[in-house]
């Protein structure tokens, strides 16, 4: 499974587990995460269990302070991360 | 990732201008009770009285060396073994930091201060701060104010909470991490 692939269903599956729902029509990359319907504890919640998932955490690993306005950021902070781990 | 909780007592001026900062933001003003902006010279005069205070506790949190927000024990009666806390946080930051704050304040409010109930207030139309508290096993006790809710939650179900899948993948994380409560200079 592809990198993008399993960050979404790992998304959805957060979705689930914190009794949240998506609140737009399709997990696209120009969605905004702050409106997506995962609040904070539900992102720290889907870091972790990718960490588990992935063995790392781009968030932790950069010195600088990254945050991701919309999903398609959020992948793209995985995958330049996964290229340079 | 490094966190640390910097109490205001010992806060730098420079601290002092980038937590007020934080504060005064409309992201953060509009949730609060007063909504008003708060001048550097009320904040450090509060401040001051704030030294000679042992029944509020409020703390600087630090992203590496960067003030994120603060998290806060308010009206401590030892008495009752309660109080309440609160928090806000720049509306950019790791994900994980509110998260990570919220856990380790609580455990520290019924661990070190051997409180047994803890209360918050969260502003109504703040629906993502109010599931949040509700995750972390608060639950409403008092809606008749117009604009708050008021919830609780005691020392039991805070160590039924803790071992909740969720938690426990928190609390994963937090032992991952490098975090300090400094207290004095």
């Amino acid at each position: 499974m592809e990198l993008k692939q399993i960050i979404e269903k790992t998304f959805l599956d957060v979705l689930e587990q914190t009794d949240s729902k998506l609140l737009v029509d399709k997990l696209d990359n120009d969605v905004v995460l702050l409106e997506s319907g995962l609040d904070s504890l539900g992102f720290a919640i889907l870091v972790a269990t990718l960490e588990e998932e992935l063995d790392f955490d781009p968030f932790s690993m950069s010195d600088e302070v990254i945050y991701p306005s919309t999903f398609g950021e959020f992948i793209s902070i995985y995958e330049n991360m996964n290229q340079n781990k | 990732m490094n966190l640390t909780f910097k109490n205001f007592n010992v806060l730098s001026e420079n601290d002092d201008t980038n937590i007020l900062a934080i504060r005064n933001s409309d992201y953060i003003r509009f949730n609060m009770k007063s909504t008003d902006l708060i001048k550097l010279d009320n904040h450090l005069i509060w401040r001051k009285r704030l030294k000679e205070d042992n029944l509020n506790t409020y703390y600087a949190v630090f992203d590496g060396d960067i003030i994120v927000g603060a998290i806060y024990i308010t009206e401590i009666d030892y008495k009752k073994k309660e109080c309440t806390w609160g928090l806000y946080f720049k509306k950019k930051i790791n994900p994980f930091i509110s998260t990570i704050s919220v856990y380790l304040i609580i455990e520290r409010i019924f661990t070190e201060l051997s409180i047994y109930e803890l209360k918050l207030e969260v502003n109504k139309l703040n629906a993502a701060a109010y599931k949040f508290d509700l995750s972390f096993g608060f639950e409403m006790y008092d809606e008749s104010d117009k604009e708050l809710y008021k919830m609780k939650m005691s020392s039991i179900k805070w160590d039924e909470i803790k071992k909740n899948k969720l938690m426990q993948m928190i609390k994963r994380k937090i032992d991952k991490i490098n975090y300090i409560f400094i207290e004095e200079k």
